[in-house]
């Protein structure tokens, strides 16, 4: 069972292998059990309770590095 | 003029452009089935970012997201939370979805299952579910938008009424159009939803508290038990982490399986453009969070519903805040776009996929272009006209059926992982994975001691799926390497 090409070459199987580690650690960072670590209401952060920062942080976070991902294929001709 | 006429004239204004927008829109595409359920494969960057994020975004999420924030508090975050994660498997899958559909002529999600695992049947039984599935969330989409109707007007409109005009406009398009109608008119119902969303979110705390830091700071010093996860169930007790945190798990994975969503990834011009356009998704999904605050600027300001989703048309309308019928026109025009940028989507799919993968792949597979269009147009006009009865006239309990359909949906996941990740998946393991699935989720769906935790049934569902799947597969025959090659990643 491969999840990446074995086409690619290894530095970029390395980096996808990273990055999808990455969103699913997010994925897991949302839910019971490490979500309740930070789920209260100090410190506000904008405003916002803390509890609402994290996730709007987790999704900026997430945004940023899928973008980080794109624009690395993007210039390493990838896309065409 | 009397101000619930301003404001009627205000939405009947937006219907008009939706329907100027849509109808125009169909010259697009050719006059194929491929022109009228995948665009010709041509969709660009701006169609495809408002599609991804105005057809997910329904009525659910502009009244619902309100209800749940005022009424439940942090449950709320959930939404914001399986967005985040919930399309990213199609960035990486996407690309290859789509090269194989460009290859093979897929238009619908079912076609590439049923042509990998060589299964009529399994292409029949997924578009019973997703029928099964689309329903219920067709139907919450007419009766929100017969709903917002009727409360702007004070009720001359009544929301069967409401409900009928909101939909002629959304079934006139998607017949003449297909997908380039949803398509565009997605376009301009999400601009319309976003800009919408947060003047609204930013102006209501600021109206009503002073800003958003002094609206929780209230909230903090007399309601704390609403600004942490995992917030109120619907009765006002505290809800589990095992509800909060499987309703995430659930909707992530049914999020980008659902098959009305799954089927636009056929529609990308390039790679490129898919890509570009899941990249920038979290910039539509992040609007959740102003939506979250129309809700919670709501709670201490002691505004009487009687269900929680009408919270935000309530305060709308309330003298309290003095908003200009103009406005309040705008926030019904918004609330209806948010429920026809989804609803068009589905009642597309669903005509599309009745005709493709029940119709044509199971009793007709020499169903000639011209005739399989004129199918998809009929039914397209009877799934909508089906569904606005048993919605306005049956009035029957939703929230059930519609926490059955993601549930569902979910069971979808294992046949997309076993397509591309494991060659050694056999017909007769996915077909009996899927049933497996699906029928342990109606099972704990039925009795309610089995749902421990209050975990959602389609996780049940889900785990009764990859363990029949594994353990058929390996019991059966491998199939064709040759054929396998195609679909799984070397």
């Amino acid at each position: 069972m491969r999840v990446f090409s074995s086409k690619l070459p290894p530095l970029q199987r390395r980096l996808y292998r990273l990055a999808v580690a990455y969103f699913v650690a997010v994925f897991f960072s949302s839910m019971w059990p490490i979500y309740p670590i930070f789920s209260r209401i100090e410190p506000m952060v904008l405003g916002m309770p803390f509890s609402l920062v994290y996730l709007i942080v987790l999704l900026a976070l997430s945004f940023f590095v899928l973008l980080g991902i794109y624009l690395w294929q993007a210039r390493n001709g990838e896309l065409d | 003029m009397q101000d619930w006429l301003i404001i009627l004239f205000v939405a009947l204004g937006y219907l008009a452009v939706s329907m100027a927008v849509g109808l125009v829109s169909g010259r697009k595409a050719s006059d194929s089935t491929e022109g009228y359920v995948a665009g010709d494969r041509k969709l660009g960057f701006l169609v495809l970012y408002f599609v991804l994020g105005a057809s997910i975004f329904s009525a659910f999420a502009f009244l619902g997201a309100p209800g749940w924030a005022f009424s439940r508090g942090a449950a709320v975050f959930y939404i914001l939370s399986y967005g985040t994660v919930g399309l990213l498997p199609w960035f990486f899958f996407g690309p290859r979805i789509a090269r194989l559909g460009r290859r093979f002529g897929y238009v619908t999600q079912a076609q590439l299952f049923a042509h990998r695992f060589e299964s009529k049947a399994l292409s029949a039984i997924l578009a019973i579910i997703s029928l099964v599935a689309f329903l219920p969330y067709l139907m919450i989409q007419m009766k929100g938008a017969g709903y917002v109707f009727s409360v702007v007007t004070e009720g001359r409109i009544p929301e069967w009424a409401g409900a009928a005009i909101a939909y002629g406009v959304v079934l006139i398009y998607v017949f003449h159009s297909g997908v380039m109608g949803v398509g565009w008119t997605n376009t301009f119902q999400g601009m319309f939803m976003m800009v919408l969303a947060w003047v609204l979110g930013l102006y209501l705390p600021y109206k009503l508290y002073g800003g958003i830091g002094p609206m929780f700071e209230q909230l903090a010093a007399q309601r704390p038990e609403l600004l942490t996860a995992p917030g109120l169930d619907s009765d006002g007790s505290l809800w589990t982490w095992g509800g909060y945190s499987s309703a995430i798990a659930i909707s992530a994975i049914g999020f980008s399986l659902w098959p009305h969503y799954f089927m636009k990834i056929y529609t990308a011009r390039s790679e490129r453009i898919l890509k570009r356009s899941i990249v920038f998704y979290p910039t539509f999904q992040i609007f959740l969070v102003p939506i979250m605050f129309i809700g919670f600027s709501a709670v201490l300001a002691g505004i009487q519903v009687e269900r929680p989703d009408e919270i935000l048309p309530a305060m709308i309308t309330s003298g309290q805040l003095g908003l200009s019928p103009i406005v309040i026109g705008l926030f019904c025009a918004g609330a209806l776009a948010a429920s026809m940028s989804t609803g068009d989507a589905i009642v597309h799919a669903a005509g599309s996929i009745l005709v493709r993968d029940l119709y044509k792949a199971a009793f007709r597979p020499d169903l000639p272009g011209s005739v399989e269009i004129r199918l998809i147009r009929i039914l397209v006009l009877t799934i909508g006209t089906l569904a606005f009865l048993l919605a306005v006239v049956f009035n029957l309990s939703l929230v059930y059926l519609l926490l059955l359909s993601y549930g569902f949906i979910a069971q979808i996941f294992p046949v997309l992982l076993a397509t591309f990740f494991w060659g050694r998946a056999t017909r007769p393991g996915i077909l009996a994975g899927v049933v497996a699935g699906a029928s342990v989720t109606i099972l704990c769906n039925l009795v309610p001691e089995l749902q421990w935790q209050q975990i959602h049934p389609g996780i049940w569902g889900l785990l009764a799926n990859f363990v029949t799947l594994i353990a058929v597969s390996l019991l059966t025959t491998p199939m064709d390497r040759e054929h396998i090659e195609k679909f799984v990643v070397e």
